[in-house]
């Protein structure tokens, strides 16, 4: 690192540390003693927070990546250009640590090529997600690559694989689009432990539709986050783009939030799941739609048309939770709504903190790429090369 | 290597080609009833003692190992207990009110006609065999436990505490006993035959008679005949089932319910590529619009300039030519003006000898 | 660009109050659970209104007892609701005659929220106000109904009779207080004596004419029985009946009723015994029935069970054929209806459900009545056809009479030494010693349970008739069929649903010993009847 001694022990560099270094011995101790040993889950809740978080939240909010690459090079919408890659690098890392964080959850996790290779369970929505995660992540790769491969200086492969942005991005939608909404289908099976509110057989669209949300809300976020930590990585490029990529994230995101409020809308009606609204999990599903679905669709419409970029960045915070929220709800805090107290689950804190040791992983390592490739910035040698 | 399973290796193209299959099966008029002959065991709960005998016979049969409380105590029964990796089987004590006497009712996997957990599994680990039963094969799971999710009753359990081959663990139906011509388990031990073996259509006769001759003693309604789209294990009550913890299940079976998500995939595979296309063709031919109407205006903005620069040009050489003539023309004049003076000199000098001279001298003038 | 901003503030603002006011009131005015829901008997719909034709909102729920005791508590009494005409207390809220639809509500809504209204401001917990109008007219109320039918029995039909504070001036019993017919020569409602009958019997559910094209009115049973009943209670001081819903219509009220076991016969000219003949004799294939109807006053606690509304013969409504006052029940079915427990054979299926009895009969089928009991009722001396129908009513009386008299009175049994005295059971000898069944023991102890039912004599012909019990689906016999020859291997597909021999013995002793109610052994203890093997 180019970091003397004295400068690289930051605060947040010593609790990474910390972090690491507790994930590790907890990693150990999933591996030596048991999935069992370190969770709460049981006959009851199979799934817990390494499937609610990891993998439903890190997949939808790793959306940015096709998101990003759809509007620029499928859209035309030129300006994106400069927030493709740092969208692309996030996107990769998401699914990457998304399959290292699903090691920890499978019982046998050195057989996860089965699917793919061994023996196909094509009825399995399951499946799919397997079958389109793992391509995706290949895909991600090479779109990402180019990063590194400036990086390494390797010219003829960087130029092969640039020549291949346009079918890379066309398979990323298709990939996302069927992947991000078999997520949602997963549930599709289980109508008796899914409460009404959130059982629907749109389980699917209600996914795909909110994974756009929650990409564009992820990119304008984490452009926050990195022009906070990063700012001196950017070129001018980015900078003059940034401010437009995030409002017009806003504007994408404002109306799909507003689309996705009403089908939940139609959902509830088609139902007839009124009655359940005046139920404590009624409740919850008002806070849900109210506070996490229609309040920032309303205050990024406000933000976009008063060029308030503050306020855009407060509806990203919104847009994340949000979506957070909802896939907590789907697969954690209404499913199983039927069972006793007793036998509700709630992680336990080695689960939370294996979770917790994965985002930083992502963190550090998008820091290291962003602090050595040229992700926020355009290498001098490929300048409008693109 | 065959072409079709080289296509399946694919990724989104094999799945396009499976997915669909499996979408055409689902929602076609092709129902799947359940193999013909296949086994199950009805429970009546009216004749279930709750001696705890089909749990000691599971047991024995399937080398599990023994719980903490005897057999032969029946005090486990005050609370409610679940099947887990090394019980497949529990028997649980209703006190239903209205009824003097608790109702007992046994759990354990109801091995459904069309298996949420076989529908569920991505490596094919479970399988619904012609004899009723559905089985596991532990060399396949990859321990998603997806199926735990899928299942509607609950049924598969995970060892969680294996940190090196943790399986899924449910009931069996003793598949390998039936093959052997054998009687399951905890139905070969059951005193008072609380627990009914044969194929299910007969099992069906069976509740469906019982019901008939003992109106009073049934609940009209035969759990397990259309719930989840059928099991192999079906119920008779006294009460009505959800009072005995039964799930409110309903009659649609897990491959129903995903063939909807599942059938949108060829739709995806197949038009997602083509729009996309489409949208880039788009985006790229109004940017093409957009670059030829630039360089047209630039060419009109050049030739605007061009025109312009010309006129003035032609202005400046139009001033240029008119100075350069006037010029001429006035060194002409100064010329002639001079010749004449010159001319009107000598003439005076010339006149003053001879006055005649002057108007000879003005004639030739008027003529030039 | 200020215009803008605040428009679509403005716009953001009044959608999010829309959806919230379409989210709530949908969930408001749905069946949602609310916790407080309770179970009352006292839940009346005013529904007055609606009665009428349409109304804008639902019928109101509304809780009667609720009501009074408020008004307990505030010494007031039913005036302050009912008016009193021609001294008699209105069963209407605030009227005596309903008004057109309009007064109707004004004088609902206006004496409501007075009341209401006064209270409120006197701080005391009252009902809703005006503009809460959903939480009078709800169209989904939580609370339940608790109320339960309630009839007079034998018992309380005594009290009545024999209660001191019930007199009717000039006459020495009481009939008259409640019972009384219309006089079309005086118009006025007066006792008859002997011809009383149910209340049900003039009294319907909706208030009909009280002769064909008179225009006064018999009130319907709902305002005949509170009006005839309630006021009484009001009026009487002392020892009085209840006047609160909760006070009749509730099953924990009724089971607080005192009841007096032993009420002398009612005396309304009902004979002994009766035929029970088609009313087409010539037609009917089987002979006339017997009935001993002095027997079932005393088997049972009211006429009602049999006579459902009115004092009349059962062929009179149940003809061959059927008829519309008879609800076009056949006589057949009225007879024999297995599941109708105002029928002889449902009756009697009902009565089975006894202990002493429930141990064989709990076994048995109950889906059709038992073809060997046809001739317990239906005997061929009893007299049919041509014969039947020159008979006068005294001769069949007589007929009836000596019919009855002919029927057993003690269940005919096998001698003792004809009843084997131990039954060896060795079916399970690879792990227990075989079990020893005392089976004279059993026989004798469960023959003594029934000693004193005129049924079991009744029914139990043949000395083997009761050890059908057990020895079922076999012809009577005296030694019937080892249970082996039946039972064998479990689950044979062409036996059907037929258990095997383990599973025949288990269900047989435990399904009689739960029926009957025997404590012990408990179906779990297999040491208590087989011991275990020790070798």
């Amino acid at each position: 690192m180019s970091h003397n001694q004295k400068s690289f022990w930051t605060p947040g560099n010593v609790l990474t540390a910390f972090i690491l270094a507790g994930g590790l011995v907890l990693t150990f101790l999933r591996f030596y003693k048991g999935i069992g040993a370190v969770t709460n889950l049981d006959d009851n809740n199979p799934w817990g927070v390494w499937i609610g978080f990891d993998l439903l939240c890190g997949v939808a909010l790793a959306a940015g990546g096709y998101v990003t690459s759809a509007s620029c090079y499928l859209f035309g919408l030129k300006h994106y250009h400069s927030a493709v890659r740092p969208a692309i690098t996030t996107a990769f890392l998401g699914y990457f640590f998304v399959v290292v964080a699903l090691m920890y959850d499978l019982g046998h996790p050195w057989r996860l090529p089965y699917p793919l290779v061994y023996s196909q369970g094509t009825t399995s929505l399951l499946f799919e997600v397997g079958l389109c995660v793992a391509t995706y992540v290949t895909v991600l790769f090479v779109e990402w690559s180019p990063a590194a491969l400036e990086w390494l200086g390797f010219r003829k492969i960087r130029n092969f694989v640039i020549k291949l942005t346009l079918p890379l991005t066309i398979l990323g939608v298709v990939l996302s689009t069927m992947h991000q909404s078999s997520l949602g289908a997963l549930f599709v099976i289980a109508p008796g432990k899914l409460h009404p509110l959130w059982y629907s057989s749109f389980l699917p669209v209600f996914f795909f539709i909110s994974s756009m949300v929650a990409g564009a809300s992820m990119v304008i976020f984490e452009g926050t986050l990195a022009h906070k930590g990063l700012h001196d990585k950017m070129d001018e490029t980015h900078l003059k783009e940034a401010d437009g990529v995030a409002f017009g994230m806003a504007k994408a995101a404002s109306f799909i939030l507003m689309g996705y409020f009403f089908i939940k809308l139609f959902d509830i009606t088609m139902d007839n799941d009124w009655a359940y609204l005046a139920t404590g999990y009624g409740a919850w599903f008002l806070v849900e739609m109210f506070g996490f679905v229609a309040l920032p669709s309303f205050l990024y419409a406000l933000g976009v048309r008063e060029k308030n970029l503050k306020l855009v960045r407060i509806a990203s915070v919104f847009g994340v939770l949000g979506i957070v929220i909802n896939r907590f709800n789907v697969s954690m805090i209404a499913f199983n709504w039927q069972l006793p107290a007793a036998e509700r689950y709630f992680p336990s804190w080695m689960e939370v903190g294996i979770s917790i040791f994965v985002v930083t992983l992502i963190v550090t390592t998008y820091r290291f790429i962003a602090t050595k490739m040229p992700v926020l910035y355009e290498h001098p040698e490929y300048k409008d090369a693109h | 290597m065959h072409r079709r399973k080289f296509l399946s290796l694919l990724g989104g193209a094999g799945l396009a080609s499976a997915m669909g299959a499996t979408k055409v099966r689902a929602a076609g008029n092709h129902t799947f009833n359940g193999y013909p002959d296949a086994m199950g065991v009805l429970h009546d709960s009216t004749r279930c003692i709750g001696c705890r005998k089909c749990e000691q016979a599971c047991a024995e049969v399937n080398n599990l190992p023994k719980p903490s409380a005897a057999y032969d105590d029946l005090s486990v029964l005050d609370t409610k207990r679940r099947t887990d990796a090394k019980t497949y089987t529990v028997v649980n004590k209703y006190n239903t009110a209205g009824l003097e006497n608790p109702i007992f009712r046994k759990q354990q996997c109801n091995h459904c006609q069309e298996p949420a957990c076989a529908s569920a599994c991505f490596v094919k680990a479970f399988t619904k065999n012609p004899d009723g039963s559905v089985t596991y094969n532990g060399d396949l799971c990859v321990g998603c436990r997806y199926c735990m999710v899928a299942c509607p009753f609950g049924v598969p359990t995970f060892e969680y505490d294996d940190p090196l081959d943790p399986l899924v663990q449910k009931c069996t139906m003793c598949h390998p006993r039936i093959q052997e011509g054998k009687l399951p388990g905890c139905v070969e031990k059951c005193p008072k035959e609380a627990l009914t073996f044969g194929k299910r259509e007969d099992l069906l006769a069976i509740a469906r008679d019982r019901i008939r001759k003992y109106p009073d003693r049934y609940e009209n309604h035969i759990y397990g005949e259309k719930e989840a789209g059928g099991t192999n294990w079906l119920y008779l009550s006294p009460v009505p089932h959800t009072e005995l913890g039964m799930p409110v299940v309903g009659k649609t079976s897990a491959p129903e319910l995903t063939s909807g998500a599942l059938g949108a995939v060829p739709m995806v595979v197949g038009i997602w590529p083509v729009l996309l296309a489409g949208a880039y063709g788009i985006s790229k031919r109004k940017e093409k619009i957009a670059a030829e109407e630039k360089a047209e205006a630039v060419r009109e903005a050049i030739e605007k300039t061009q025109a312009s620069a010309d006129g003035a040009m032609k202005t400046a050489l139009d001033k240029a030519a008119k100075d350069k003539a006037a010029a001429v023309d006035r060194e002409v004049k100064k010329a002639v003006a001079e010749a004449q003076k010159e001319f009107d000199e000598k003439l005076a000098a010339m006149q003053a000898p001879a006055e005649d001279d002057s108007d000879a001298g003005e004639s030739p003038e008027e003529e030039a | 660009m200020m215009k803008g901003r605040s428009l679509l503030r403005w716009a953001g603002l009044l959608v999010a109050v829309a959806l919230v006011s379409v989210w709530g009131h949908e969930a408001q005015s749905s069946k949602a659970e609310v916790s407080s829901a309770g179970s009352y008997a006292d839940i009346v719909t005013i529904d007055v209104i609606g009665k009428m034709g349409s109304t804008e909102l639902p019928a109101v729920t509304y809780r009667h007892d609720l009501h009074t005791e408020a008004m307990k508590k505030l010494n007031k009494d039913c005036s302050a609701c009912h008016k009193t005409q021609d001294g008699k207390m209105s069963l209407k809220f605030m009227r005596t005659e309903d008004g057109s639809a309009e007064e109707l509500k004004s004088l609902y809504h206006t004496n409501c929220f007075a009341c209401h209204a006064e209270q409120a401001a006197a701080g005391n917990n009252t009902g809703p106000q005006d503009g809460e109008c959903r939480a009078c007219h709800n169209p989904n109320p939580a609370d339940t109904s608790a109320w339960k039918e309630v009839g007079m029995d034998k018992s309380l039909h005594y009290r009545h009779t024999a209660a001191k504070t019930i007199k009717v001036s000039g006459q020495d019993v009481n009939c008259g207080a409640c019972h009384h017919v219309y006089e079309p020569a005086t118009k006025k409602a007066e006792w008859k004596k002997q011809t009383e009958d149910s209340c049900r019997a003039c009294h319907k559910t909706e208030s009909t004419p009280v002769a064909e094209g008179a225009d006064k009115m018999k009130p319907a049973l709902n305002d005949a029985a509170h009006a005839a009943c309630v006021t009484c209670h009001v009026k009487t001081t002392g020892d009085t009946g209840p006047v609160t819903c909760a006070g009749c219509h509730t099953a924990e009220a009724q089971k607080q009723y005192k009841v007096v076991k032993d009420v002398p016969r009612l005396d309304r000219g009902q004979p002994d015994a009766a035929l029970v003949a088609a009313d087409d004799v010539k037609k009917a294939k089987l002979p006339a029935v017997a009935f001993n109807h002095k027997l079932h006053e005393t088997a049972l606690d009211n006429c009602r069970t049999c006579h459902h509304e009115k004092i009349a013969s059962c062929t009179e409504c149940h003809t061959l054929a059927g008829k519309k006052e008879g609800n076009f029940v056949q006589l057949e079915q009225a007879m024999h209806a297995v599941k109708d427990k105002a029928s002889c054979v449902g009756c009697h299926n009902t009565a089975k459900a006894d202990p002493s009895c429930a141990g064989c009969h709990g076994l048995m089928p109950k889906a059709a009545a038992s073809e060997q009991s046809c001739a317990t009722c239906h005997v061929k001396e009893a007299p049919k056809g041509e014969e039947l129908a020159n008979m006068d009513k005294d001769q069949k009386k007589a007929a009836a009479a000596a019919l009855v008299s002919m029927r057993p009175t003690a269940m005919p049994v096998y001698n003792e030494e004809d009843i084997p005295e131990t039954v060896e059971i060795g079916a399970l000898v690879d792990k227990f010693e075989a079990s020893k069944m005392p089976h004279r023991k059993i026989v004798k102890t469960m023959i003594a349970a029934v000693a004193g039912s005129k049924m079991a004599a009744g029914f139990h012909t043949d000395p083997g008739t009761f050890c059908q019990g057990c020895h079922h689906n076999s012809p009577v016999s005296k030694t019937p069929p080892k249970c082996q020859s039946c039972h064998g291997k479990p689950f044979e597909a062409a036996k059907g649903d037929r258990p095997g021999l383990k599973a025949a013995y288990h269900q047989q002793c435990m399904g009689c010993h739960a029926a009957m109610k025997l404590e012990k052994p408990k179906a779990t203890a297999c040491k208590e009847c087989h011991a275990e093997r020790t070798n």
